[in-house]
């Protein structure tokens, strides 16, 4: 029973007290963000030529995708938190101080959002990623119809939407007191968390256990408008309420192979901190990681086989865009590797519990995670061929998340790797009665 | 039970009783260690390190419902494609011969309808069940292996078995009673 | 029968350890065992029901009249349904499904929580189920047989229902696989095979123990029938643990894959307000939510008069109203997403039908009588002492009930306006209709109330299993760390 053996391992070992090293994972966070974003100007600069005047729009929808990507991650730490807490799960013991350092990063959200903003108001609004933003709705309903090939109805229906919601300002205006609620609501977790990590203080544990509810419906609602507008809305006519969930699982399976790659990264094998993470907990991980596959995958497919199904043209547009010019590719992969792959791998606890395989699985994971923020965005609007498109994309990500990066990684360095309150201890000495 | 017929009286096995799981699993290991195989514990509920000491590390049931899972899920795929795509093409809304997102719901029943009878079909065929009669349930005290009392019997098909020597050793390992099964 | 039995001459002192020492124990350590057990006496506690040593209390014949006597509702309802046809129910254009699909969705539903406890809740290694789990399991199967009988019976000619399957019969035509409502006939018989094999491999050890305590020649014959002739052994336990975790495992997503098909029926048509891409998680929300309001339902009287409070603590009831409330948040963030998604679209389908819904249609009363009991009085149970308090918490599972109930009805009559005036119409069940729901509802009592008589409510192993290991238990050291 292998399970035993680590047991013994592990007794006596002490909740380390050092700081986490993040040294490397900051040199590759500022080589990341250097090395992308001079691809991605480089990239954009170069797509100008042959984007058929699009060249700035292609430039602010790519950047929209590295953006709403990398914002995931802040948000996806904060709901796990409170999730961990309501359910006194392992998995936010352990992961705790990542996810910490992740929603500790929270401000730079809104400040990476400047660029996606400023875009809506370049060139009345044509060169934003998104379509509302273009000035060319405003006027009679049958010549938009005619110069945007569109049904008269569609026309009626965006410009309503217009009116209502999608307009720079409101958009604005929405994002902001949705990051603000997503704000103060990590504010106060932190603060409450903060003194019961340091103190051992069960008043603010239970506090947090109280908080971890009405904090998760909160950050249900706030997300399910905010993913609605920064994402859904780059589809003029294309609406589904399947889309927040498909989001929300999206951004946990992010934050999950994101955490669980770096904690065991910056904590080696035969650290004292792997010894406490023992195999039952390493498999409670890998286990959550499985089910976040199968619920997307469960989310994604009815989300499409209705749409498939039902066929109406404005909801089916999303899937035809998405099925031709090459994107079908995408899906397939998608299907093979956001899905079959993890699923099956997954299974097998000697996967779950090998570190070395586990990070394996956690870039895979992630990799695909990027994939579908892509294949959400991108393929909104018909491109030229030779449109540079698919790689300012990835340079885009790989750029911003340099950048948010070594953020993280200052925030991750500045305490131990595990929290040594009633819970850290739990999960320290878990076994050992036996 | 491969006994001659001559042999009298007929004996099934010899059978030990404990009072906890524990003493059972080190009796097990004991006569494993002692070279028995023809033997089996038996327990209220499922005590994994007897079977492990029984030479039983894996069941068959996971390899048996795979099997069964994909022989129903192919079926039900293919069935689907060849009764409204082939048999009797049916156009409905337009949609392809070859629907595959709508074949899926049925696809995955089938899977689990499968899997799932492979699995307890399996688990009975392979336990020989049901089997309403059997030696051990001449013995009084078995009817404790239901409630409170943990069982090791060594069976008399045993190459080492002999009623004196083997009972020896049972009585070494300080079981509440070491009764003789009859055939 | 002559006995070949030598009690051991012992060699040595005999072994002294046995597990039913007259100590007293100590308190569970999470609360989800009370009382002074140990393997035997917790075994004697849940069997002597089955073989009829507790004495009957008096309210099971209470629950069991009730149960029979509308079970008459039923036989009277079917035969004179058959006789005359279906039009002796509301039904009619547009709503032509009414309560036949509104009842079926709801007890569907409610069986749904028995395969979350007994699944996928072992698959969470949350101990608290092992104490619930049998029960839960057999409201699961009876719910399923109530929900059957609907659809079965709005088909009009119910003898004909094998043209469903694919039967190679004479007239050369096939089911249509693309059909949902197809799809709705694989996925029942599925759950309900796949439940009831379930529930039975869980029962074939509990029936040996009842045919080892049988207190006559009758019990033990059919329980040990029933048991197949179970003898604990080691080599079988191996076999038989990894086939109930298997079956956990297929389970879980097959309790999602059940609800999720139902959903469909609707969702993939294009009704406004029906083609939703929320639909399937949130119908399976719906049903845990519907599904723990029953076992709360259940759970109370068995611990009331049959005494199970040693086993159905406190704590487990309280675990259920947080179940009961996490569901219920779920389906009413879909309530939410509804209005959302309607709004953002600005289709002008779904917005003008979601304001019948909710303001100018006739059946407004409905949706506002469903967010008040499934949306508002559900709320009650964020407060810890409300929990706590059986009253309480049988009056919110009785709003629970009420609530799925109205979201079934509110999704149907949705048919009654359409895009044309012309096409508008009223739904009203008859006298036909209730008596069909009300027999259902007595078919499940009477069902549960000779289940909790004759079968072992709770489950005799998994329970030992959980007892500690000073009380000669496993520690709830559970199939999902041993199954190999």
């Amino acid at each position: 029973m292998a399970e035993h053996h680590d047991d013994h391992a592990a007794e006596g070992v002490a909740i380390p007290t050092d700081p986490v090293n993040t040294a490397g994972l900051k040199t590759i966070a500022l080589i990341c963000a250097a090395a992308g974003l001079i691809a991605f100007a480089a990239l954009g600069f170069l797509n100008i030529g042959s984007a058929n005047g699009y060249g700035l729009r292609d430039l602010s929808m790519t950047y929209l995708i590295g953006w709403v990507f990398w914002a995931s991650l802040p948000l996806g730490s904060l709901f796990l938190i409170l999730v961990g807490v309501m359910t006194s799960a392992s998995w936010g013991v352990v992961l705790r101080r990542c996810f910490v350092a992740s929603v500790r990063t929270l401000w730079l959200v809104p400040v990476l959002m400047v660029p996606v903003a400023a875009s809506l108001f370049v060139g009345d609004g044509t060169q934003s990623p998104y379509w509302w933003a273009d000035r060319g709705y405003e006027g009679d309903v049958a010549s938009i119809a005619a110069a945007k090939q569109m049904r008269p109805e569609g026309v009626v229906e965006n410009q309503h939407k217009i009116h209502d919601l999608l307009n720079p300002v409101r958009f604005l205006i929405v994002s902001g007191v949705g990051l603000g609620l997503m704000g103060g609501l990590a504010l106060y977790t932190l603060a409450v968390m903060r003194k019961n990590d340091e103190g051992n203080d069960t008043a603010a544990y239970q506090t947090l256990r109280k908080l971890a509810g009405p904090g998760v419906v909160l950050w249900v609602l706030t997300m399910t408008v905010l993913s609605t507008i920064w994402v859904v809305s780059v589809e003029s006519t294309w609406a589904s309420s399947m889309f927040p969930i498909v989001f929300g699982m999206n951004a946990f399976l992010t934050t999950f192979s994101f955490c669980i790659f770096v904690f065991y990264t910056v904590n080696p094998d035969k650290s004292d901190t792997l010894a406490i993470v023992k195999d039952k907990f390493r498999i409670d991980m890998g286990t959550l990681t499985l089910a976040f596959t199968m619920v997307w995958a469960y989310a994604s497919f009815s989300q499409y086989m209705l749409i498939w199904a039902g066929n109406l043209p404005e909801e089916v547009a999303y899937y035809r865009k998405r099925g031709d010019h090459g994107w079908e590719y995408l899906a397939y992969f998608l299907m093979a590797f956001h899905w079959l792959v993890p699923f099956v791998a997954l299974l097998f606890r000697e996967v779950k519990t090998n570190t070395k395989l586990m990070r394996g699985m956690c870039v895979l994971l992630f990799t695909v995670c990027v994939a579908d923020v892509i294949w959400w965005v991108l393929p909104c609007v018909p491109r030229e061929a030779g449109t540079l498109h698919v790689p300012m994309a990835v340079a885009a990500v790989v750029g911003v998340g340099g950048v948010w990066g070594y953020f993280f990684a200052r925030e991750l360095g500045s305490r131990p790797a595990l929290p040594a309150n009633a819970e850290g201890q739990f999960v320290a000495t878990w076994g050992h009665h036996h | 039970m491969t006994s001659t017929l001559d042999e009298t009286p007929k004996v099934y096995g010899l059978l030990a009783e404990f009072g906890t799981a524990d003493e059972l699993v080190h009796a097990t290991q004991s006569a494993a260690a002692k070279g028995f195989s023809r033997m089996d514990g038996y327990s209220p509920y499922p005590v994994g390190e007897v079977a492990d000491a029984l030479g039983f590390p894996r069941s068959e049931i996971g390899a048996i419902m795979f099997i069964g899972g994909l022989c129903g899920a192919t079926f039900g795929f293919v069935m689907q494609y060849y009764l409204n795509g082939i048999d009797y093409p049916l156009n409905v809304g337009g949609k392809p011969m070859f629907s595959w997102p709508q074949f899926a719901p049925i696809t995955w029943e089938l899977l689990v309808l499968t899997a799932s009878l492979s699995g307890v079909i399996g688990l009975f065929a392979l336990c020989g069940l049901p089997q309403p009669n059997h030696p051990l349930f001449n013995v009084p005290q078995f009817a404790r292996a239901t409630r409170d009392r943990f069982f090791l019997c060594v069976e008399a098909t045993d190459p080492q078995f002999d009623l004196t020597t083997t009972r020896d050793f049972l009585d070494t390992l300080k079981p509440l009673s070491v009764a003789e099964v009859p055939e | 029968m002559a006995t070949v039995i030598k009690p051991t001459t012992p060699g040595g002192p005999p072994a002294a350890k046995t597990y039913s020492a007259p100590t007293q124990f100590a308190p569970h350590p999470e609360g989800l065992i009370a009382g002074n057990h140990d393997l035997a006496t917790l075994g004697d506690k849940i069997a002597d029901v089955s073989i009829q040593v507790t004495p009957t209390p008096r309210a099971w014949w209470m629950f069991f009249l009730l149960g029979f006597t509308l079970l008459q509702g039923l036989v009277v309802g079917v035969g004179y349904l058959l006789y005359m046809g279906t039009g002796v129910w509301g039904i009619n254009q547009p709503v032509a499904w009414g309560l036949a699909i509104v009842n079926f969705v709801w007890w569907i539903g409610i069986g749904h929580a028995g395969t979350l406890i007994s699944a996928i809740l072992l698959l969470m290694h949350q101990k608290w189920r092992t104490s619930l789990n049998r029960f839960a399991e057999a409201m699961t199967i009876f719910a399923v047989m109530c929900a059957g009988m609907f659809p079965l019976l709005h088909m009009g000619r119910p003898w004909l229902f094998y043209w469903l399957y694919p039967v190679p019969v004479n007239f050369g035509a096939w089911p249509q696989f693309r059909s949902p409502l197809c799809w709705d006939v694989f996925a029942v018989t599925t759950y309900f095979t796949v439940s009831l094999v379930f529930w039975y491999i869980g029962l074939v050890p509990d029936f040996a123990v009842l045919r080892d305590v049988a207190r006559n020649r009758l019990q033990r014959t059919v329980y040990g029938m029933l048991s197949m002739g179970w003898r604990g052994s080691a080599i079988h336990w191996r076999r038989y643990e990894k086939l109930y975790l298997l079956l956990a495992g297929l389970g879980t997503p097959l309790v999602f894959s059940v609800h999720t098909i139902v959903s469909f029926d609707f969702a993939v048509s294009i009704v406004p307000l029906w083609h939703a891409t929320i639909f399937p998680p949130f119908f399976v929300a719906g049903a845990i939510f519907a599904g723990f309001a029953m076992v709360i339902w259940l759970a109370v009287p068995l611990r009331q008069f049959y005494g199970m409070k040693d086993f159905i603590t406190n704590k487990h009831m309280d675990l259920c109203a947080k179940v009961m409330l996490g569901t219920g948040l779920l389906v009413n963030y879909g309530y939410f997403c509804e209005l959302w998604m309607s709004w953002y679209s600005h289709s002008i389908y779904e917005w003008d039908t979601t304001l019948q819904r909710i303001w100018y249609g006739p059946y407004a009363w409905a949706y506002w009588m469903l967010i008040l009991t499934n949306g508002v009085i559900p709320q009650l149970l964020w407060v810890d002492k409300l929990r706590k308090n059986m009253v309480v918490l049988f009056f919110v599972a009785l709003s629970v009930h009420i609530g799925m109930w109205f979201e079934r009805y509110v999704i149907v009559i949705t048919l009654s306006r359409d895009h044309l005036p012309s096409s508008w119409g009223r739904y009203a069940p008859t006298e036909w209709d209730y008596m069909l729901f009300a027999g259902t509802i007595g078919l499940f009592i009477t069902l549960f109330s000779l289940f909790v008589r004759f079968v072992p409510m709770l489950s005799i192993t998994e329970m030992r299993e959980l007892l500690p290991t000073a009380q000669g238990g496993r520690d709830g050291h559970a199939v999902m760390e041993n199954a190999k």
